[in-house]
């Protein structure tokens, strides 16, 4: 079974903001809710670099962990999704991924959560596949039509690649083998010092 | 650690004046060589995208914390929720209910020594029963629904199932959120309502000397409240405004937000939130724990007690044994009343 991954190749990203707004599009998705975002840091000073984030669809997922009520699974894609006919809203996965990926639509008094929205790598959710169901709560299903993220499939640079992560680290280790150093993938395990986790 | 900070800079500029007597010292600054400032951009990205925030970082996004890649942080949370928290939460509250069956088992319930008297004296007025009972509610609610988001995936999953258990969990939190903002006002109404009965008196010593009358021999005298009373009123005000506090941040994200802008310790409203929610957490167990113990005492171990919150009255013999000043203190004030 295929390994599903994101990679951000940080040496071509141009911060052109495609894959946020691809993913918008494609995925219906609420105002005040950004599932994929672009980070630039040192902007217009030496050194730019530009990554484009959003859930990495971790093994052994902090969101997952800390859940209060359970919700979330992996799919043999090692895609991580949730179920949000059993989500609370409670925030506790917004705090433990170390992405930020978890988004909340503000609705109700107070700006209080509703429930949590993330990167389905547009895989959408429980429901049945492409049900309007389906979209309605988590939007597109493109792996089941044999498709891939459309944010990485719409990336102007080809910096934003997602798909089987054999195939991803190979396209990515011959990039680096032609420019030399700046390999600069990472995943849960890099941002937490955990050996052995490539997540 | 800023304490120390401030502590190091305050030592640093007393020291200040001493440099005029050492000439010396300050031509050896001077001939020094000079530090070699090559920073890794490398390096520099990297704190970047852990959030470290004193290399620029933005987005177009406009979310919480939004301009950081990677919040290291979140796993301090995570364990000390998951690995601590839920845990030795549990082992606490579990530890206590021990104890309690323990002591009833050994000492069984503490009845009066000379029976009931069925003269009754008047002991808690309406106002305070209401403004007790309403606090306990709160309590009682709070704390169910606070408890089942803290335990309910590993306790009640395995017995009703996800989707069941969502739907208590989701009812849990709205409950929990919206019965909390009234938390403090029945706090303060108790606070104001028994103070004054609660302030040290001669004699509270004694009285935790003599174990509440359970060590040594002979009553352990008291007034209205007990030494043991004293404290649970205070602890309940001090833990109270901490969970009240810290409940408020949790419900009003906004306050996350400008608690960041206020406060240069936090540079994330998510650690503001992880934070408080440890904070949270920790006191609520440690209230529950104190709540269970002072339920068993007023309803199952010292018996009587529980008249004089429900009807408002207590047999005086129960007076007598357990509240001697006390006792004396309304005789008095009866008599006075009743000579014209
Ligand atoms: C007797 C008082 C209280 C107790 C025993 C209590 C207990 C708890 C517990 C155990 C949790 C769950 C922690 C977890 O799942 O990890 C919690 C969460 C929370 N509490 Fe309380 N709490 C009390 C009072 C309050 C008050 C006064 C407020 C608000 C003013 C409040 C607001 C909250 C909020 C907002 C959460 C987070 C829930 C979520 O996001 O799903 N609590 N509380
Ligand atoms: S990136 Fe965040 S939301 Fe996505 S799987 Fe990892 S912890 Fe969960
Ligand atoms: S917000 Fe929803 S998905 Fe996230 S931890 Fe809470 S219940 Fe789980």
């Amino acid at each position: 079974m295929a390994r599903m991954k994101f990679l951000c190749d940080a040496e071509r990203c141009i911060e052109c903001n495609g894959c946020v707004t691809a993913c918008k599009n494609e995925n219906d998705i609420p105002w005040g809710v950004n599932r994929r975002r672009v980070v630039t840091i040192n902007d217009g000073d030496h050194g730019e670099r530009s990554i484009s984030v959003a859930c990495m669809h971790c093994s052994d997922a902090p969101c997952s962990t800390v859940c209060p009520v359970d919700c979330f699974y992996t799919t043999n894609d090692g895609v991580v999704l949730h179920d949000k006919d059993i989500c609370i809203g409670c925030g506790y996965c917004f705090y433990a991924c170390p992405f930020g990926a978890p988004q909340f639509p503000e609705t109700g008094a107070f700006g209080s959560r509703g429930k949590m929205d993330k990167c389905t790598f547009c895989a959408g959710g429980p429901e049945e596949n492409n049900s309007a169901e389906e979209h309605r709560k988590y939007g597109a299903n493109r792996l089941a039509e044999g498709k891939l993220p459309l944010c990485a499939e719409m990336c102007s640079t080809k910096a934003l690649l997602a798909g089987d992560g054999d195939k991803v680290s190979d396209i990515f280790r011959e990039r680096v083998m032609y420019r030399g150093a700046g390999a600069l993938q990472w995943g849960w395990g890099v941002a937490y010092d955990k050996q052995g986790i490539k997540g | 650690m800023r304490n120390c900070r401030f502590w190091i800079f305050l030592l640093g500029l007393l020291c200040l004046p001493l440099a005029n007597l050492f000439p010396g010292a300050a031509a050896l600054a001077e001939n020094s060589v000079p530090e070699i400032n090559n920073p890794n951009p490398g390096a520099d990205l990297w704190r970047a995208v852990r959030g470290h925030l004193d290399t620029p970082a933005t987005t177009q996004v406009t979310g919480h914390d939004s301009a950081v890649l990677v919040n290291p942080q979140g796993e301090r949370w995570m364990s000390t929720r998951n690995d601590q928290l839920i845990p030795q939460g549990g082992d606490l509250l579990l530890v206590v209910l021990l104890i309690i069956v323990g002591v009833y088992a050994i000492r069984g319930p503490v009845k009066l020594r000379s029976g009931e008297s069925g003269v009754q004296v008047q002991r808690h007025s309406v106002n305070a029963r209401f403004v007790h009972w309403l606090l306990a509610a709160l309590f009682i609610v709070l704390g169910i629904t606070g408890l089942l988001l803290l335990f309910g995936r590993p306790l009640l999953i395995p017995l009703i199932g996800k989707s069941a258990f969502g739907v208590a969990a989701s009812a849990s939190k709205e409950v929990h959120n919206l019965l909390g903002l009234l938390f403090p006002i029945a706090l303060v109404l108790m606070f104001f309502n028994l103070v004054r009965r609660n302030l040290y008196e001669k004699g509270d010593l004694t009285w935790f000397a003599k174990g509440g009358g359970m060590l040594g021999k002979g009553h352990a005298s008291a007034g209205k409240f007990n030494g043991g009373e004293k404290v649970l009123f205070w602890l309940t005000v001090f833990l109270g405004i901490g969970i009240s506090v810290t409940g408020y941040i949790l419900d009003f994200p906004a306050i996350a937000s400008w608690i960041v802008t206020v406060c240069p310790d936090f540079s994330q409203y998510r650690h503001v939130m992880e934070y408080t929610h440890i904070v949270h957490g920790v006191i609520a167990v440690v209230f529950i724990a104190l709540v269970v113990g002072h339920i068993f005492l007023a309803v199952f171990f010292v018996r009587g007690t529980l008249s004089g919150m429900t009807r408002g009255q207590v047999d005086a013999n129960w007076a007598k044994e357990h509240h001697d000043r006390w006792y004396t203190e309304v005789q008095g004030d009866s008599e006075e009343n009743r000579a014209p």
